[in-house]
């Protein structure tokens, strides 16, 4: 990946989750970045009027910078035209369709050269999800949405029920809107992840190697290390941490099979400082996506 | 008004249930006059001028075929293209045989490439499967040409195999493929959402007049080589609504081939719902308030319900496929239900793409409401394609008043892979359960959906009286249908499910003058050899189209 490759995130969930109105929040205070907003529906998003700078055609460009245009027939043509614009957006956020799996989309959005992997953020309405999750035709989707997103927004739950959830369902990091999402993202790092394109290995497991140059913080590694899918043996390197007088010192990363931990690197080990290598099981593409998740 | 022409033949099939029988039609205008005898007809010919044509008294003379769904731009898209395939196709002129085996495979490739007279930036082939023709890479397509882009199609549509002067060529980035979950950098190929890269670097190319245009008159001859006199586009703006009319109205006036076609926009035209139901209603009712002789709306509508049979995304409920994923919805169910409402409650008929059981189910539970909200009679809500479904549901068919028109080839180019690799012998030998619809006694057409398979009614209608997979198993013999079954689904079943049958589909005073002649006679022939039977002209409003060979 390349150093400036945009970070993108995609906003999924079952209709009438609320995907609409976190990207809405969003573009009300969108944190300084200039976002590039996709989005199915046009007209929902209810944009200020005087947040609009112009229309053209199917964008609208916002006075704080960022801008919002629909998706049209095919995502991938409306996101590679997006990101070959003169100003390419620092940030890309697209609204899955209702019955879309988020993972199809990151797939699908792999095929942009320009972007990172693509962070899912699947939205989940408490007042429809017990429904939604016994639907006969909507059932395993909602379920799928769930348990293939990095990160899940939990909304309208009651307190008893988000209760159960945290208790019973998946091990997502959780987060109320897409800045909450975008602090958990060390998006600031430029980090590179390096695919070596070797051949499988015989004994079953492929290995990674990951560059990260500038330091992280604990809870980013911790929302990264979560997202991991089971199919993620071990990880193992040394990295910068930032600490929290605002220095960063070399730590050294262990992860095997669940558990991680970090101590303080040794000599030698901090001087390979800033790569770690994973070992994954080979086998399904959509593990390696799902590792993409948490985007370090 | 003109001149009577009577056409006389061996034996004419008028499929009317009064006089299935006729050795004579006469027609003027382009219209039937009567079907009978020389001897009956003896009151028109005494007092009007007219000529007696006997170039078909040894032939058997049929309405029409009627194909009520395929898709004239997909077509148009991949006839340009080299077809290898694992399967006989007959295209106009050209035969292609059936090519299987990794060595033939690419031998064929290299003959077809080196026959190719480099009129298009690349070189595609399509119909390649992994299954017949085992991995096709890169590299053995870098073997055939390192400078020309050699491009190979996969039958599904689903993915492609690129040389690296086609990666070239199309620009992709060869980072991104590197890092692409679902491209092969190595190999060269590009699967599924990988696919949609190709496409979109495609899509410029396969879009241009030279290629389109080609294809849609390529496609004109298909369509008349399969003695086709009316088929149906069921879902005009499947890529844009307004490009798709401009060149398919243009290649109609210029070349005003021997077929109409009726003109069955999407109704959803969106894709997802955006706003209310009854403004996208109302949107697509104002673009098809347009028509030609040839092209012609009828307040029919398509929608869709679940992934294709093709690309194993139908949706199935319990215990769905052996290797556990999931289909796909390809609308939302409620919304499918909430864009269905304006078009029922306007009058229209509508059509619901149906691949896998919980697609029927999702149709059918949505037909059954719409009727309990504001029940319609005759309203032939038609089931498409028709991939599986369970006998209850064709119960449930036939007491909501539903009618289906059905892909049956699905059986013969599927069913034996489908048993063995994706969703077992029970519901792959039973795929379009035609048997059971016969038995129902629900009206019932044949299509092609072109090109997911021939636009040949006769090759259809062989695999729907025979159901023999590839292997030339019979799959589930209780599902076979009748010859007489069969002839009806590709003439005046197809006009009835297009809700036609007023002016197409049989050979009745009044009706168009639309022939299909045949060289032998499909009652009388060996069933197995109803795919050869020699379509040997078509009479389209009454004039006569040779089809040369």
């Amino acid at each position: 990946m390349n150093s400036a490759a945009i970070p993108t995130i995609i906003v999924g969930g079952y209709l009438g989750a609320g995907k609409t109105t976190l990207i809405n929040a969003f573009l009300r205070d969108p944190q300084g970045l200039r976002a590039l907003v996709m989005v199915n529906d046009f007209g929902a998003i209810n944009i200020d009027a005087d947040l609009i700078e112009n229309t053209s055609g199917d964008t609208i460009a916002l006075t704080n910078g960022c801008a919002c245009c629909s998706i049209g027939d095919s995502l991938l043509e409306a996101a590679l035209k997006a990101t070959n614009a003169a100003s390419a957006p620092e940030l890309l956020i697209v609204e899955a369709s209702g019955v879309s799996r988020p993972s199809r989309i990151a797939d699908t959005l792999m095929g942009v050269a320009a972007l990172a992997p693509a962070n899912c953020l699947t939205v989940v309405n408490g007042a429809r999800a017990t429904r939604n999750s016994t639907d006969k035709y909507v059932g395993q989707l909602f379920r799928t949405q769930i348990d293939t997103a990095g990160f899940l927004a939990l909304n309208r739950f009651e307190a008893k029920q988000r209760q159960a959830f945290l208790q019973n369902g998946p091990p997502k990091p959780l987060v109320n809107s897409i800045s909450e999402l975008l602090d958990l993202l060390p998006r600031y790092i430029g980090p590179t992840i390096n695919h070596r394109p070797t051949p499988e290995p015989e004994d079953g497991f492929r290995n990674l190697t990951i560059s990260l140059e500038t330091p992280i913080t604990l809870a980013q590694l911790k929302a990264w290390i979560g997202s991991f899918p089971p199919s993620i043996e071990r990880l193992k390197g040394t990295v910068m941490i930032d600490n929290k007088s605002g220095d960063a010192e070399p730590m050294l990363v262990n992860y095997s099979q669940g558990l991680f931990d970090v101590c303080t690197a040794s000599p030698k080990q901090a001087a390979n400082c800033g790569t770690m290598v994973m070992i994954m099981r080979k086998g399904t593409k959509s593990d390696f996506r799902l590792l993409m998740v948490g985007n370090p | 008004m003109g001149k009577i022409t009577v056409f006389t033949a061996k034996r004419i099939h008028t499929m009317t249930d009064a006089a299935p029988y006729a050795s004579a039609v006469a027609v003027r205008d382009g219209l039937i006059v009567e079907a009978g005898t020389l001897d009956t007809l003896r009151p028109w010919l005494e007092v009007h001028n007219h000529t007696i044509d006997t170039r078909f008294a040894d032939k058997i003379i049929m309405p029409g075929f009627i194909d009520p769904h395929l898709h004239p731009f997909i077509g148009a898209i991949l006839l340009p293209t080299n077809f290898i395939t694992a399967f006989e196709w007959n295209l106009p002129n050209k035969h292609i045989p059936a090519t299987r085996g990794h060595d033939e495979y690419l031998a064929e490739l290299a003959r077809q490439f080196a026959a190719d007279d480099n009129s298009k930036p690349l070189f595609v082939s399509w119909g390649y499967h992994q299954i017949w023709h085992g991995e096709v890479t890169r590299a053995q397509l870098n073997d055939i040409s390192t400078t020309r882009p050699v491009l190979v199609w996969h039958r599904s549509f689903h993915e492609f195999i690129l040389n690296d002067a086609a990666i070239d060529t199309l620009g992709i980035d060869r980072g991104m493929m590197a890092r692409h979950p679902q491209i092969n950098a190595e190999t060269g190929r590009f699967s599924e959402t990988g696919a949609m890269a190709t496409i979109a670097a495609l899509k410029p190319i396969l879009f241009a007049p030279d290629w389109f245009g080609e294809g849609l008159e390529r496609l004109h001859e298909v369509l008349h080589h399969g003695g086709l006199t009316t088929v149906a586009d069921m879902a005009w703006g499947i890529f844009d609504y307004e490009m798709e009319w401009a060149a398919y109205a243009g290649t109609m006036a210029q070349n005003a081939p021997p077929y109409r076609c009726m003109m069955i926009p999407r109704g959803l035209p969106d894709p997802e719902l955006t706003g209310s139901a009854d403004e996208a209603f109302g949107r697509v009712e104002a673009l098809a308030n347009r028509g030609t002789e040839r092209l012609f709306f009828d307040r029919h509508v398509k929608f869709f319900a679940d992934g294709a049979v093709f690309s194993e995304l139908a949706q199935f409920d319990a215990p769905g496929f052996i290797d556990g994923h999931h289909g796909e919805w390809m609308t939302a169910p409620e919304q499918f239900e909430e864009i269905i409402r304006p078009y029922w409650r306007a009058g229209y008929r509508i059509h619901v793409h149906c691949s896998g059981t919980l697609g029927h189910e999702l149709a059918l539970d949505v037909l059954d409401k719409m009727q309990s909200e504001h029940p319609r009679f005759d309203h032939r809500f038609s089931i498409e394609h028709f991939g599986f479904s369970t006998e209850e549901q064709v119960h449930r068919i036939k007491a909501l008043g539903a009618v289906v028109s059905a892909n049956p080839f699905y059986v013969h180019e599927l069913s034996d892979a489908y048993w063995k690799h994706s969703v077992g012998f029970e519901r792959a030998s039973q795929m379009v359960r035609l048997g059971a619809l016969a038995r129902a006694d629900v009206p019932f057409a044949l299509h092609s959906d072109y090109t997911m398979a021939p636009a040949q009614p006769l090759m259809l209608a062989w695999v729907a009286v025979n159901r023999l997979s590839e292997n030339g198993e019979v799959m589930c013999e209780n599902e076979r249908i009748s010859v007489h079954d069969a002839m009806k689904a590709i003439t005046i079943n197809a006009a009835y499910v297009l809700g036609q049958e007023g002016s197409l589909g049989s050979i009745r005073a009044g009706k168009k003058a639309d022939f299909t002649v045949l060289g032998e006679d499909p009652y009388e022939v060996d069933p197995m050899h109803l795919k050869d039977i020699r379509v040997h002209a078509t009479v389209f409003e009454g004039v006569v189209h040779d089809i040369d060979r």
